[in-house]
Formats: C-alpha cells, structure tokens, sequence
C-alpha cells in the first residue's frame, strides 16, 4: 500500500481566533437555580469563569506551538485523510504503538504521554521499553477530514488505522485504546490479529457484548450486576449523552457548532463527570490543558461529525459468534474513577486477558489524568512481549 | 396583583438576533436527506435565511396582543396568561394549558372560536371563557428562579390562579405537558373541575416510570404498542437529556438561535402529522414566531428543565380514590400523534366520558387540527354546563 504521507503543521488562521473571541465576548448566558450548582448540567459560576479564561488568559498560539513541538503528518488512507503524531521512539528496538483516543477527547489527550513512551530514558525509565508512538485524530475528529458519507463506523476506522500502520511500514506493533479507542483497537485485535503484539485498554467498549448460552459459563453475580448497573446508567444522566448522539447528534450539532459555550458545556461536563476528580476537574486536568481540546473541537468544526460516531457505532456493536475469542494478549488497566469496570471475568470471556491493574487513581481520561501510571502500565504490559516476531518498521522511513 | 401585559420585545433584541443569524457557522451535514441524524442541514439554513431577512416578528407580535395578556405572581413565579371572555349567556371557565416544545401561542387558533362560537358560525352557549397560561419558565412567564417547578405544582399554581380570577369550579384542557398539569388538576382538584379533556392520557407518574401494559391495547388499537416503542427508542433521547442534564445543553442554545431553531425544529418535523414536510402543518412563520418567543425571553433552559423537576419531584397521589382522576374525562387522541396508550387501561385510571380518535393529525393538536378539537370541546362540555 502506498500513500501520500506529508508533513502537518497546526496554524489556525488569525481570523478563527478572533471569530472566537467576538463570540466568547457576545455569550448570552442562560439563567441557572445556583441553589445547586452542576445538578442540572454544567454550573453557570464555574463556566463563566472558564470562558473568562478562555477568552483572556489562555493561550492558543503557545498551545498550538506545543503540540508542533511533536511531529504531525497527515496521510491519505483508502480515501480518507487523517491526522497523525508519529513520534520516533529513542531505544534500542523502539516497539511501534498506535493510541488510539475517544470522544470528548482527541490527540491533545495523548500530548503528556508521548514522550514518556517514545523516551523513557529521560524521564527515568529504560531505553528498552521505548516505543515509536502514533496517535492519530479519528475521522471526523480533529485534524482528520470528515467523513463525507454516512457509514464511518469503528469497523472502518480500525481499517483506515490498520492501513495507516502499514503505510507507515509496519507489519507488527502493540494498541492502546480508550472511550471508542478502546473499540477502534478492539476491532483492529480482532481482525488482524497476526499484526498485533499486544492490546492494552484502560476501557472495555460499551457495546461489547460476550456469546451467552449453551457452551459459555454462566454469568457470575458480579457480571449480572455490571450489566443491571450499565443498563441502568443508560438514564442516570452519566451517559445520557450517548442517547442523544447515538440517535439525533445533527440536531445538538448545530447549537454547539455555532456558541464556543454551548461546545465548552458540553464537551467540560462531560470531562467532569467520568474524570476521578470529585467535582473538581482542574484538580486533575488544567484548564489549559482542558480548553486546548474544546479549541480544537471548535476550531475544526468537528463536534458534529464527531457525535455522529455514536450513531454509525449503533449499528455495528461488538457482539462475539459463541468459541470467538480475541487472540492477542491484552493488558487491562482498571482505573478506580472509571465509569464502569466490569469484572474481570466479563472481559476474558472475549479478549485474552494477560494482565489486569488495579490502578491507584485516576478516570476515564487516563493519558491525561495519570500520564506517568499509565506509561508505566502500557511499559510493564509490553516488556515480555517485545520478543519473537522481528518487528517494526523495515528499511526506510516511508516519510520525512 | 394581576396586571395587564404587552408583549413588546425589545429592538434591540431583534438586532442581536438577526446579527447571530447571519454569522452562523452551520454544523456540516451529509447524507442526511431524510433528518435519520437529525434536523437537516439544508433546510435549516433557508429557515435561517428566511428567519433573519424575510420574518417579521412585529407583525405576530401585534396577533398576539389582539388577545388580552396579564400577568402575575404566584408563590414566587411569575405567570402570564391570556385571557379572553367568552361572548354568550354564560360561558365556562376554561384554561388551556400548552406542552413542550410549544408556546401558548399554540393555542392561537382556538381561543377566539372558544370564547365567542357565534362569529364562527357555533353556538353562543358553547362559549368559554378561556384562559391560557404561558407554563411557568416557558415564553413569558419567565425569569423562572424557583427550582421544583414540574407539572404538579403548576397545577397547584392554576388552581390558585382561577381562584385569583374569580372562578370557583372550572373546565381545563391540555395536550403534552399540558395534559399531565390538566389530569394533576382532575386528581387533587375534582371538587373543583367541572371536567378534562387532554390529547394524551397516560398515569401521572408516567415520566419516572410505569406504563400501561401491552395487553391492555385493544381493537383498532393494535398498532399502538410499537409506535410507541419506536417512539421511546429512536426519539426520547432528548427528554433523558433534559431530565438529566438540562443545563449542559442550554448554553449552547441560548447562545445560538439556529442552535434552538434546530432543536425545537426537528420535534415540530417528527411529532406532527406532516409526512416529513413541516410545511404541511407550519408556515416558516408559524415556526419561527415560536422559536423567536423562546429566544427573545431566553427560555429554552428554564422550559427544558420541567423535565428535570418532573424526574427529580416524582409524582406522588393526593388521595387513594379510584379512579386517580375523579373529574370527568375525555380523551381525544390523533392517529399520528406519538404516543397513545389504550382506552381501556384510560377506562380504569381516569373517570373517562369520552373517547375518540381523529383518523388525522398529531402531536400539535391545537396547531394541527384546531377545529376538530374545538368540536369535541364544545360537545364534551355541552353536557357538563
């Protein structure tokens, strides 16, 4: 397979920012009972504070030049151009690893791990374990393009990576995934899996579905709890939005396309409720760090078509034929603010489960909540598995 | 105090609209012909277009101060209402309570035949005198600051706003939400209504659970089940989100008018009886005289929380009487309106006296099928007078 592959610089044009600023500035706040702030969504106080922020004190232009700090490239794959970090890995053997992040996050979720992966020798690691990282924007995310057909479903995503892996020339490497990431890779293990080294997952996919009846063990009462609690969180408000983008996400797409604070409620209430924070979001992720990711949402125009998987997703869940099995090794690290994690015996029902992490703290945004403990996870996770196949990228980088 | 009212939006107002309209960065949308993602993207830009170049909110608004507007407070919320007389030897109190995504300008085209049947060729005997309150957060009865207001304590404010106006023992109708304040009023206050008449009759505590079992749907009623359940699957995501997160969802669109536009657009297109034309049941000016009430008293938050306050304030009985609504009842329910529950389930729950079912029309009755309603109105309390 061959493909364009060039090199991206982010430069978001003068005039954006201040379209983004005379909107920020032109904001017509709803009314809010402040008798109990975040009860019924974003709290009023906490977010003028944010757009206050946003539109004074933070920085898009040091922002953007951290993130070109790391390499980007986009590259056309099967039709359809997408967005990627390729940082090279500093080591001996750099094993390669594509991370693969979710919704309401992007690329900006992985900027802190990166380096730890790609050098673990200068920040106190060994040179060993260092990886070459690829973090590509999904479609409909970020820097990649939209999709301009319906139809983008995981499924296709995990082809359009797998594709973009070997375009890149590699033929053997390692997956780490969350939120649809988590899917996204899950179907990359599934359908390749001669290609895969190891998975490592911090979230088991919604839609997962393990074969029941005859031939399968019975559900433990763990499992059956874990399946009454996520029927039941489908009304509880931690993932109502799921509803709403999974059945009508153009019609939401419009109010947050067009109001910088309809896209910051959204996308912030969201990162508060299932980050390990105890209602105080910025004690876990800095509010530059927050807005740099509402930014790139905004300044793409992306939230649309990224609400929209959610839809395609629906129609294509994870459900497993009785005997399937996901053959590579999977490591999973379960953090404890994590939405749901189910028991460990739902997960090797399917996938085949090597190693599993009870981690000390952290959420469901775990490369920036806990960049170092997941760093080391995904490290320990892939140590024995950096042996056998001849692995890697093979005679010359196929792009600058 | 009650006191007259005007409605005199601000120019100012319609300025800033007009400039949020013409800068809107639109959603892109694609392979959406046919809304299954949602308000499509094509029609929601003429509207925009027409909206910000073409639509003429002074003249609606001058429609609407034709009828006789006041408001007042009552413990602590603010209430509008129009009301106007009814012209005959004794008309009967009537209040009409509208639903969400409506205003009470849905109501527009019954008032006048209600109030005075003779000029539309009815009987003066028939004549009401009608009453419509704007729900408490929605259009004019705003700013809304009282947390808890859900459709049973809105029937606790109606009874005391008809007591304020002087009537002892009155008739109410209501559709949607409206349905739940009108049944509440016929369960705690049947001593004081001569009777109901709503376009969805389902148990009070219907919005944190319970419906009527499938087995209850009878002849001619067969369809209903799974309509409903296509309903509650493909197109309820929007009140859970309302229910739970309301807020969340009221920056954006009270920051954007297409935003708005888009979200109440969608629900006039797949609830009312319009085989996917809205323009079959709405003009553009029906649509956005509407959304403009909703934008210019920027109450989209406060009216997508009774959601919220109806989830979070269950509903709970007033007395163990059976049947649960003692006031005489009748149900009038329209084919393609999106959820009906089955007659003989209403039998046991509601003292029902009438049952119909209009062939056509759908979940905007007042809008949609405005004499049929005002027939059936007429007929059901000819009886009870």
């Amino acid at each position: 397979m061959t493909a364009a592959i060039t090199r991206f610089t982010l430069d978001i044009s003068a005039g954006a920012i201040a379209d983004l600023h005379e909107r920020i500035d032109r904001t017509r706040w709803p009314d809010e009972l402040d008798a109990e702030p975040w009860q019924y969504g974003a709290s009023l106080a906490a977010l003028q504070r944010m757009m206050q922020y946003w539109r004074h004190r933070f920085d898009w232009r040091a922002a953007e030049a951290s993130i070109n700090a790391l390499p980007h490239y986009r590259a056309s794959i099967a039709g359809h151009e997408l967005h990627f970090i390729h940082e090279r890995g500093h080591g001996p053997q750099p094993l390669p690893l594509l991370i693969a992040h979710g919704w309401p996050g992007s690329f900006v979720e992985m900027l802190d791990i990166i380096p730890l992966l790609a050098d673990p020798a200068r920040h106190g690691g060994d040179p060993a374990d260092s990886f070459d990282v690829i973090v590509p924007s999904m479609p409909g995310y970020g820097f990649s393009g939209r999709p301009r057909k319906p139809g983008m479903t995981p499924l296709v995503m995990a082809e359009l990576y797998a594709g973009l892996m070997a375009a890149l020339g590699y033929d053997h490497y390692g997956l780490q995934g969350g939120d649809w990431g988590a899917t996204v890779t899950t179907c990359m293990a599934r359908q390749w899996p001669d290609r895969i080294a190891g998975l490592h997952l911090n979230w088991i996919p919604g839609s997962y579905q393990p074969p029941q009846g005859e031939g399968e063990a019975p559900f433990s009462a763990a499992e059956l709890q874990f399946q009454a609690a996520m029927a039941a969180s489908a009304t509880q408000g931690t993932s109502t939005h799921v509803g709403i983008h999974a059945s009508r996400p153009q019609t939401l797409g419009y109010a947050l396309n067009d109001s910088p604070v309809g896209l910051a409620a959204w996308l912030i209430d969201k990162f508060r409720m299932i980050a390990d924070c105890d209602g105080e979001i910025e004690s876990t992720i800095s509010l530059d760090r927050l807005l740099t990711n509402v930014s790139v949402y905004w300044f793409t125009e992306t939230i649309t078509s990224a609400i929209r998987l959610y839809k395609e997703a629906r129609l294509q869940p994870l459900k497993f034929a009785k005997g399937e099995r996901i053959l590579p090794p999977l490591g999973f690290a379960a953090f404890p603010g994590e939405v749901a994690v189910p028991p460990r015996e739902w997960v090797e029902r399917v996938y085949n489960l090597q190693r599993w992490t009870e981690m000390k703290r952290g959420g469901h945004f775990a490369a920036m909540e806990q960049p170092q403990a997941l760093a080391a996870d995904i490290r320990d996770f892939f140590r024995p598995l950096r042996q056998g196949k001849a692995s890697g990228q093979t005679g010359e980088p196929k792009h600058d | 105090m009650i006191e007259p009212f005007e409605i005199a939006i601000d120019e100012a107002v319609l300025q800033d609209l007009r400039h949020r309209l013409r800068n809107t960065r639109f959603a892109p949308d694609f392979g959406n012909d046919g809304w299954a993602y949602g308000t499509n993207g094509d029609y929601l830009r003429a509207l925009i277009t027409y909206w910000a170049e073409a639509y003429d909110w002074r003249r609606h608004e001058r429609a609407m101060n034709e009828f006789a507007h006041f408001r007042t407070v009552i413990d602590e919320v603010p209430v509008h209402f129009i009301h106007e007389r009814g012209v005959g030897p004794k008309p009967m109190p009537l209040i009409m309570t509208h639903g969400w995504p409506w205003t009470f300008w849905d109501l527009q085209k019954v008032i006048r035949p209600l109030a005075d049947p003779a000029a539309f060729g009815g009987d003066p005997a028939d004549a009401f005198d009608v009453i419509v309150p704007s729900l408490p957060g929605f259009g004019f009865s705003s700013p809304l600051t009282t947390p808890g207001i859900n459709f049973v304590r809105t029937a606790d404010l109606w009874m005391k706003l008809m007591r304020m106006l002087g009537y002892e023992t009155f008739a109410a109708q209501g559709g949607d939400f409206g349905a739940f304040v009108t049944a509440q009023l016929g369960h705690k206050y049947a001593g004081s209504v001569l009777g109901i008449h709503i376009h969805l009759a389902g148990p009070l505590g219907m919005i944190t659970g319970g419906m009527p079992d499938d087995s209850m749907f009878g002849t001619g009623e067969e369809h209903w089940p799974a309509a409903n359940a296509l309903f509650f699957d493909q197109e309820s995501a929007y009140s859970r989100l309302q229910s739970t997160k309301p807020q969340s969802l009221a920056y954006g669109i009270n920051d954007s008018p297409a935003g708005l536009a888009a979200w109440l657009l969608e629900k006039r297109r797949r609830w009312s009886d319009c085989g996917g034309d809205v323009e079959r049941r709405f003009s553009k000016d029906d649509l956005l005289t509407s959304m403009t009430i909703y934008w210019a008293t920027q109450t989209f938050g406060t009216a997508a929380r009774f959601y919220a306050e109806a989830r979070r304030n269950p509903w709970t009985p007033s007395h163990d009487r059976k049947p649960v609504v003692q006031a005489p009842t009748a149900v009038l329910l329209f084919e393609n309106d999106i959820v009906k529950l089955p007659r003989r389930w209403a039998e046991g729950y509601y003292n029902l006296q009438r049952w119909n079912v209009a062939p056509v029309g759908g979940h905007f009755v007042p809008m949609e099928e405005p004499e049929i309603l005002v027939n059936d109105l007429r007929a059901f309390y000819r009886d009870l007078r």
